[in-house]
């Protein structure tokens, strides 16, 4: 079943499968984030669960749920929005294997490919499939690496990967099939406080390239990001 | 594979963290209700391969789901019964038989920190349970005793059926071919032993979309059912992922899920589409 609400100016196109749950469309990606934010955000007693992604929202249904608390969704226009926050990320942007795949894909060196993305500014439009995973949005299409078809066993916390039309940043160890290109000594994953992660969906980061003597440095001062953003904004 | 697991943490998969919990909440709360105790209280869950577990003090306990063969010091227990041990008796058991999953509920509190307010154990993330893992040999779990004895209750024991595990249709189920939907709709299948808490591989009728892959990563919730390239759907269980870029051909409605895992690796069982 089919239909449409308008939230926040926003004609959003939604599917009842069967009270289970309720998945919701739209065109516009960074307004549907804005919106999937919002109504996580009011934990309406009739959602148990709220998965946001690039063009879809879904919303797990209880017992609770009946179509008249349709209306409700509807009133989430009244949501102010919280201003994006801008990150800076310090990388290690150490060699490996992924690199040989992505100089080759790219037809880049590894400097070239390294000083494009220090020039870019990133979007965070989506987390998962693990917790702490991000997906940024930003990346030009000279750099867009096609995923593996094996995914390596063993992707380190804290790794920045190009996946196809995405940069990743993996805050898990875990398997996965992205090109790694460098490291954060950053942990982004702040289990157990809520959020479980530091950012939100929206949120901008820019790299910057430091080599393995800062790197360790910042490792071993257990720096978290807002301490770093202090540094590099009053440096 | 053993693990401390209770209902589950909701309203997390914002944050790609998920539910986790109970595989068969049928039997697990079962247990809890014998021994009169709350239903948000965390056990053991086991799947497959019992534990071998050591009391060092008594306690009474209450086993539901599948059929492990237990036995106390080598004499034979029933499920669904409130059991009394004593300090030094052994709880063991034999690979499970009819079933896959069972539950160990012991009257009392077992001494776990939770994890966003629960003790579900989440491997990938390492939290929740006993230290976010597997229990293995040579842990120690302690309780604080509940302060009441249970009572034996009148349960019923769980009616044997035989698999048809219900199926509703997915947000991609047009892709599949005409075939394919057919099949699906009451398609026989096997759980591959290659399954875990994430999910359940199945083997059977390999079934052909028009979209192979999707645009994008899409949301995805416990019961789910994907079909990857292989033409093997994947269901997708209490701690998958939240969003993948395979279609949704179909969902298995929550209420059934206890009921899908339960059943052994290898053993056929059947959908059946409810429209």
């Amino acid at each position: 079943m089919s239909m449409f609400l308008e939230i926040d100016n926003l004609r959003i196109d939604f599917c009842n499968y069967n009270n289970d749950f309720l998945l919701l469309k739209s065109d516009d990606k960074f307004k549907l984030r804005t919106i999937g934010k919002a109504i996580f955000e009011q934990k309406f007693d009739f959602v148990s669960q709220v998965i946001v992604t690039e063009v879809e929202i879904c919303l797990q249904l209880n017992d609770k749920f009946n179509i008249s608390k349709l209306q409700q969704l509807q009133n989430i226009s009244q949501y102010e929005a919280p201003q994006p926050v801008q990150y800076t990320l310090p990388i290690y942007f150490e060699n490996s294997e992924d690199w040989r795949q992505v100089e080759k894909v790219t037809g880049y060196s590894k400097s070239t490919v390294i000083s494009k993305l220090q020039n870019a500014n990133f979007s965070i439009v989506m987390f998962g499939f693990l917790p702490g995973f991000l997906y940024l949005e930003g990346l030009e299409k000279s750099l867009h690496v096609a995923r593996k078809s094996i995914p390596s066993k063993h992707i380190a916390a804290n790794s920045l990967a190009i996946g196809g039309q995405y940069l990743g940043f993996y805050a898990l160890n875990s398997p996965g099939g992205w090109h790694v290109v460098g490291k954060s000594p950053i942990s982004v994953l702040q289990i157990p406080q809520i959020p479980p992660v530091i950012f939100s969906l929206n949120d901008r980061l820019r790299f910057v390239p430091i080599q393995e003597k800062e790197y360790n440095s910042i490792l071993n001062h257990r720096l978290s990001l807002e301490e770093y953003n202090a540094q590099t904004r009053d440096s | 594979m053993t693990t401390i697991q209770d209902n589950g943490r909701l309203g997390l998969g914002f944050y790609a963290v998920p539910q986790a919990g109970f595989m068969d909440v049928y039997s697990a709360q079962q247990a809890l209700t014998l021994l009169n105790l709350p239903l948000d209280y965390p056990l053991i869950e086991c799947t497959f391969l019992p534990p071998q577990i050591k009391f060092k003090a008594p306690a009474q306990i209450a086993l539901t789901g599948a059929d492990f063969n237990w036995t106390i010091d080598n004499r034979g227990v029933e499920l669904r019964k409130i059991i009394t041990l004593n300090c030094g008796d052994v709880l063991a058991g034999q690979p499970a038989k009819s079933g896959l999953r069972g539950y160990i509920a012991i009257n009392g509190k077992l001494n776990l920190k939770p994890v966003y307010g629960s003790y579900a154990t989440y491997l990938n993330a390492k939290i929740g349970g006993f230290k976010g893992r597997l229990l293995r040999a040579g842990d120690s779990l302690t309780w604080s005793n509940s302060t009441h004895v249970a009572k034996q209750p009148d349960l019923h024991s769980q009616p044997l059926k035989r698999f048809i595990i219900p199926l509703k249709s997915g947000p991609e189920f047009q892709y599949l071919s005409q075939e394919s939907q057919i099949q699906l709709a009451g398609g026989r299948y096997k759980i591959s032993a290659d399954s875990n808490r994430m999910g359940a591989r199945l083997l059977g009728f390999k079934l052909t979309c028009s979209r192979p892959q999707l645009n994008y990563s899409l949301p995805v919730l416990p019961g789910f059912v994907q079909l990857p390239p292989s033409g093997q759907p994947i269901v997708l269980l209490q701690d998958g992922q939240v969003s993948g870029g395979y279609p949704r051909i179909a969902y298995i409605p929550t209420s059934y899920l206890s009921e899908f895992n339960q059943i052994p690796f290898g053993v056929e069982f059947k959908f059946k589409m409810l429209e």
